[in-house]
């Protein structure tokens, strides 16, 4: 296997040439690991490379195969995780001088599971601080394979610069407000947040424990199934964890989505969206109707209280969780980032609560809603990837407070604990890639899954590969 | 909001910038309080915006 052989690789093509051992998982690994020395120089996109690990793992998983001992798709896969899932011995940084040396004694839940299924630990990714909103300068920036110079948002954003340069066949990232589908809108990838409780964030540094999922961010619909598969289910360790029967995943992916009820929020469409992205939805919308599905408009829950909500419940717990470390090592964080926390220690008790309560109203108010239609569709990210350096999200020509337009598309499904997947769909003038976002009913990850997977297959924008990626 | 209320919403983050122990520059001190004047509007809204049956959703709360 030639490191260009991985281009547009994905694990359900490698996974069945390993199965049927027309490739090793060491030459895949072997494949990866250049991948990585050529071009992550300049995506900045792995914090820790486990090269020699990797390398004997992968070895294993060969001879396993070999014995015919073959556990599944992802056996002898290599995949990398957002580097605030604890990995054994293995350092997990958060991004962060606070953790910079710490090596964690067990792996997270999610990781056990992956390398139970047989994949392979390639590296740990890069990420904002703390999964909090900007980066900590002791780390490279992750640049957008599709333009160095543009973001790969975050804070997922090494997962989302690796996937989209096949620097890995699959990764892991976390999403509290929008961190998992935000980076695969920007970098042309598929970003699955699940079910709150579907998966374990046993292991996994919290941002906030309401809102924080864990989910897989990949090439295709299929490989996040696949990894869907590997990692979901009840854990005691995780108290959010839910204990409920689990149906597979991918093999429901190619059910027929005819007569599916789709869901338009025209409100949210209406708001602040660039020219581009609105095309791109709406042609989007156009292909699903092709597919027999009924698209209707509908009503959706306020964002006015929402947001806020969103906001509150996010600075006060991330503060509370860091209270063991700030302020008495103020200085280890970046300046911002000790300014989120002091804002969110002074938000009051009572706040907090009625954050909560708005909670329950959005959860009432989308169940209502998903008794009229079985998916949601919006787009993924208001705007293509904004350049580096850029604080304020300018959507043709209007600049707005922060990100904004982006946390009034992810930040309801981490309110309401929905599955939500965003896809590529379609390219902007400048030839970045846009995104659509499917969302559904608590625990119907499936369907979410199989909407976005019909819609992938009749366009085939995941073919596409950044230049960089072409080697 | 009204004069009065910002004084409440910088007295608020002064107060726990002390009661925690927190140091900034005083020009940073200034503009956080001005941002955090939009997290106590945040506070009102939400508190408006909650019916009196809406019980706090618990985090950990599992099956939906």
């Amino acid at each position: 296997v030639q490191p260009r052989d991985l281009n547009d690789a994905t694990i359900s093509e490698v996974g069945d040439r390993i199965a049927r051992r027309e490739v090793s998982p060491r030459e895949v690994v072997d494949a990866c690991l250049a991948r990585i020395e050529r071009l992550d120089g300049r995506l900045n996109s792995y914090i820790t490379v486990l090269a020699d690990r990797a390398r004997e793992a992968a070895a294993r998983a060969g001879d396993e195969i070999a014995r015919g001992q073959y556990r599944g798709p992802l056996h002898g896969i290599p995949v990398a995780v957002k580097d605030l899932f604890q990995t054994a011995g293995v350092r997990t940084t958060c991004g962060s001088r606070i953790f910079a040396r710490w090596a964690p004694e067990q792996d997270a839940t999610v990781v056990r599971r992956l390398r139970e299924a047989g994949a392979i630990l390639l590296g740990k990714l890069n990420m904002h601080e703390f999964a909090f909103r900007v980066p900590h300068p002791d780390y490279p920036l992750p640049r957008n394979p599709w333009d160095l110079e543009r973001s790969t948002s975050g804070s997922s954003s090494g997962s989302g610069a690796a996937m989209a340069a096949t620097l890995c066949l699959g990764t892991l990232g976390s999403d509290t407000g929008g961190s998992i589908r935000g980076p695969a809108a920007y970098c042309g990838i598929v970003g699955h947040k699940p079910t709150y409780g579907l998966v374990s964030r046993a292991g996994v540094v919290p941002l906030a424990w309401t809102l924080d999922h864990a989910g897989p961010m990949t090439k295709t619909v299929e490989d996040t199934a696949i990894m869907l598969d590997a990692i979901a289910g009840f854990d005691p360790a995780d108290p959010a964890s839910a204990r409920r029967p689990l149906t597979p995943i991918r093999p429901g992916l190619a059910r027929d989505v005819d007569g599916l009820r789709v869901g338009v929020p025209r409100a949210v469409l209406d708001g602040p969206i660039s020219r581009e992205a609105r095309a791109a939805t709406e042609a989007a919308l156009r292909v699903l109707e092709g597919l027999g599905m009924r698209l209707e408009d509908v009503a959706y829950p306020s964002l006015d209280e929402l947001l806020p909500a969103q906001r509150t419940i996010v600075f006060a717990e991330a503060a509370a969780f860091h209270q063991a470390y700030f302020p008495a090592r103020a200085d280890d964080y970046s300046p911002r980032m000790q300014e989120q926390l002091a804002l969110g220690l002074a938000i009051p008790a009572a706040q907090y609560l009625q954050a909560q309560r708005v909670r329950r109203v959005v959860v009432d108010q989308f169940r209502a809603l998903l008794n009229t239609v079985d998916v949601l569709v919006t787009p993924g990210s208001p705007v293509e990837a904004h350049p580096i350096g850029q604080t304020n999200m300018v959507v043709d020509g209007v600049t707005h407070a922060g990100y904004s337009p982006a946390s009034r598309l992810t930040n309801p499904f981490n309110m309401s604990g929905m599955p939500a997947v965003t896809v590529p769909c379609g390219f902007s003038a400048a030839g970045l890639p846009l995104g659509l976002q499917f969302a559904g009913r608590w625990f119907d990850d499936g369907l979410v899954l199989a909407a976005a997977h019909a819609y992938e297959r009749a366009t085939g924008w995941y073919r596409r590969t950044p230049a960089i990626a072409a080697l | 909001m009204t004069q009065p209320d910002r004084g409440a919403a910088r007295a608020l983050f002064l107060a726990a910038l002390n009661a925690f122990g927190i140091t900034f520059s005083a020009d940073d001190v200034e503009r956080l309080a001005v941002e955090f004047e939009e997290y106590v509007q945040d506070g009102r809204l939400l508190a408006a915006a909650s019916p009196p049956e809406a019980e706090p959703l618990p985090s950990a709360r599992t099956g939906w």
